[in-house]
């Protein structure tokens, strides 16, 4: 067997080899950190939230299964830290709210670097984003698993603990949901 | 349009259809205007949604932050989880508590001097003194009117009546009257903490400047009377008297006396 799987590090992670864990760091911190950035669209909390990820993962080592896939088990946590504050904090929902609507969109640490030249793009992109973080925070995981971040069904059912039916018929409500929104701010809902 | 067709032209916009599916579905919506016109929108959406996926900023975590964060937090979180308990170990471990139980209860049953509720009649005991009269030693005016000073205790020594087989006796409280006794007689009332009282004066602190204790007597020839009324409304000390029922044969508690501005202590 590799020792450079992610069955082995977790092995020896469990084993008290810290520096494995934190190779399996160092190879998923992109993917959770965008996958997070992606639900909460302010960077700090998103590398709060990966952190407390990968704190949780490591504290329940001997909870993961090797038959799932390392990935899938921490976008799960991730997944469950995302709703938790979704619904726990109402202040900071207002706050994300305000910033929908505009008013503390200078606090958004974004690609900011060309702005004139993307303006339309740019104006597109912040339409969808205020689109998608007006969704109710189950429309909001499934689109970004498989709408951006492009996962297959299997993992995606592993994530959120249904089944493959259940996940595709989340995605088709999802996406409905989403285009509801997202017409009226692009300015294409004209019959 | 119904709302299958608008999931079928999502799922061809988002690539979930099979090729078949596709080709039937475009075949459709030739002549349909808004089903193409959901299609664009469609398409457009997945575009976007995609354009998403590349606008993320660079994350500023470090295996520092991690290592600190799980040694600060976490590990102070983190508790072992508790051993579950095997089932297969289930049955042995209830036969061999069942077995404890019968073999404690045989026990008792040979040996009823390790019952707790069995009470020992050879021994001699410690009764409660029928009566208890209050002595208050005289106190001068002088003392009574003496302006409010803190309560000093001294230990005098207590004088409690004591009924045995061998007829009443005074027991003090000093250990040197109690190693006078019997074994068992000292056995009966060593538990008995040194008590020393004094009656509600007429001035608060009167008697603790006078220094002179109430004593305790045994005084059968004389009728029970009321306690002295307190200064307080509730009584601190309440003696009691232990008693046959005549219905049950039980022993009850029946109170004798009690009193107030009482100073327990040794």
């Amino acid at each position: 067997m590799e020792l450079d799987t992610d069955v082995a590090l977790v092995r020896r992670a469990r084993n008290g080899d810290f520096s494995a864990f934190e190779t399996l760091f160092e190879r998923y911190r992109t993917l959770v950190f965008r996958f997070a950035y992606q639900m909460v669209p302010r960077r700090d909390d998103a590398e709060d939230i990966v952190q407390e990820a990968f704190v949780r993962a490591y504290q329940n080592l001997d909870k993961y299964r090797d038959e799932a896939k390392f990935t899938t088990w921490l976008l799960r946590i991730v997944t469950n830290l995302c709703t938790d504050q979704a619904r726990m904090s109402n202040r900071r929902q207002a706050l994300e709210q305000q910033e929908a609507t505009g008013a503390l969109v200078w606090m958004t640490v974004g690609d900011w670097d060309d702005p004139v030249q993307n303006l339309e793009a740019d104006r597109r992109k912040q339409a969808l984003r205020r689109a998608l973080a007006a969704l109710p925070i189950h429309h909001r995981t499934v689109i970004i698993l498989r709408d951006i971040e492009e996962r297959e069904y299997t993992d995606i059912s592993q994530i959120l603990g249904c089944t493959i039916g259940g996940a595709k018929l989340r995605v088709l409500r999802a996406r409905r949901a989403l285009k509801d929104r997202i017409a009226p701010l692009l300015g294409d809902d004209k019959p | 349009m119904r709302r299958k067709t608008e999931d079928q032209l999502a799922k061809f916009a988002f690539g979930d259809l099979t090729a078949e599916e596709a080709s039937s579905l475009q075949a459709s919506l030739q002549d349909d205007a808004e089903a193409n016109r959901t299609l664009d929108m469609y398409s457009r959406m997945k575009v976007e949604l995609q354009s998403l996926c590349t606008d993320v900023p660079e994350d500023q975590l470090s295996k520092e932050r991690l290592r600190e964060a799980i040694l600060t937090r976490g590990l102070k979180e983190h508790r072992a989880e508790p051993a579950r308990p095997n089932w297969l170990w289930m049955p042995a471990a209830a036969a061999v508590l069942a077995f404890g139980v019968v073999f404690a209860k045989g026990k008792l049953q040979e040996n009823p001097s390790t019952s707790p509720m069995v009470v020992d009649n050879s021994k001699p005991r410690l009764e409660l003194p029928s009566d208890i009269r209050i002595v208050r030693p005289p106190v001068s005016e002088k003392v009574a009117s003496t302006a409010r000073t803190p309560l000093i205790v001294n230990t005098p020594p207590m004088t409690v009546a004591v009924n045995t087989d061998r007829g009443s006796r005074n027991l003090r409280s000093g250990t040197d009257d109690l190693e006078d006794r019997r074994p068992d007689e000292f056995s009966s009332v060593k538990g008995i903490p040194r008590l020393m009282a004094f009656e509600a004066p007429q001035s608060d602190h009167d008697m603790a400047l006078s220094g002179q204790p109430v004593i305790f007597e045994s005084k059968k020839e004389s009728a029970p009377s009321r306690p002295q009324p307190s200064s307080l409304d509730q009584p601190a000390i309440v003696v009691i008297q232990s008693e046959t029922d005549a219905d049950t044969g039980a022993l009850k508690a029946t109170e004798v006396r009690n009193t107030a501005n009482v100073v327990v202590g040794g």
